[in-house]
């Protein structure tokens, strides 16, 4: 797969609107809590649980600019709806897990 | 009549009272975000039934409405919220992830007056909140 060149700090779209920084920086800091739901949600296979946790993460990344992290939760909120297998469950939470943690990356950047 | 705003700012509008009932903290927080940029005076409600008391206490003009909530959810929010004529008035506005005609033809039927599909953009929020308030 692709996933070698997946590895950049993804920043949001609305990084540079000085109205929204903080809200940003909020938004991202609070990803590990909801991605520890998601996974507890999904281990204990709790697809209720999980098409909610993912509905809103869905709803709320692409308004803090993450498009990507939107896509990814949709894709999981419809394997858990689907009731898909349990390897397409665990693939979509991870790839929702590695977008999140490039998101945390980039606001880690040096000298930032 | 011109305008000096940008077309994604419309003009600022000042005290108009809008009320949030969402149960996602940073939906909420995004949302009012915008709003109070733009002038309005903000609540926040965290369930519909909260959210339907702060509507008769505090009379906000318009409401944000998230369609999926625990517990009352928007459509049954809407319905109560158009059963009682002390605040029946109140304009509602849906947002939600749901994009299927039928759950918003549903929407619609249960009161709301317009509906914007999640995530929210700046643009769109103001111009819909803009529209039901004129």
């Amino acid at each position: 797969m692709q996933n070698d060149f997946s590895a950049a700090p993804l920043a949001s779209e609305l990084a540079g609107d000085p109205d929204l920084a903080d809200l940003i920086e909020l938004f991202v800091s609070e990803m590990p809590q909801r991605l520890e739901a998601l996974e507890e949600a999904a281990a204990a296979a709790d697809l209720a649980s999980l098409a909610t946790l993912a509905h809103q993460l869905k709803g709320s990344a692409g308004g803090y600019g993450y498009p990507g992290i939107t896509a990814a939760a949709a894709r999981l909120e419809a394997c858990a709806r689907h009731r898909s297998s349990r390897e397409d469950l665990v693939r979509a939470t991870q790839d929702l897990r590695e977008l999140c943690r490039r998101a945390e990356a980039a606001l880690k950047v040096p000298g930032g | 009549m011109a305008d000096p705003a940008t077309p994604s700012s419309p003009a600022k509008v000042t005290g108009v009272r809008v009320l949030i009932v969402d149960d996602d903290r940073v939906s909420r927080l995004l949302c009012r975000r915008f709003l109070e940029l733009a002038g309005y005076q903000v609540e926040e409600a965290t369930d519909g039934l909260a959210g339907l008391q702060r509507v008769r206490e505090w009379a906000p003009r318009l409401i944000v409405l998230d369609a999926l909530m625990p517990g009352m959810d928007g459509d049954e929010f809407a319905r109560r919220l158009r059963a009682d004529s002390a605040i029946s008035h109140t304009r509602i506005l849906m947002v939600s992830g749901r994009t299927e005609p039928a759950f918003i033809v549903h929407a619609r039927v249960a009161g709301i007056d317009d509906y914007l599909t999640k995530p929210i953009q700046r643009g769109d929020l103001l111009a819909r909140v803009q529209a039901l308030l004129a």
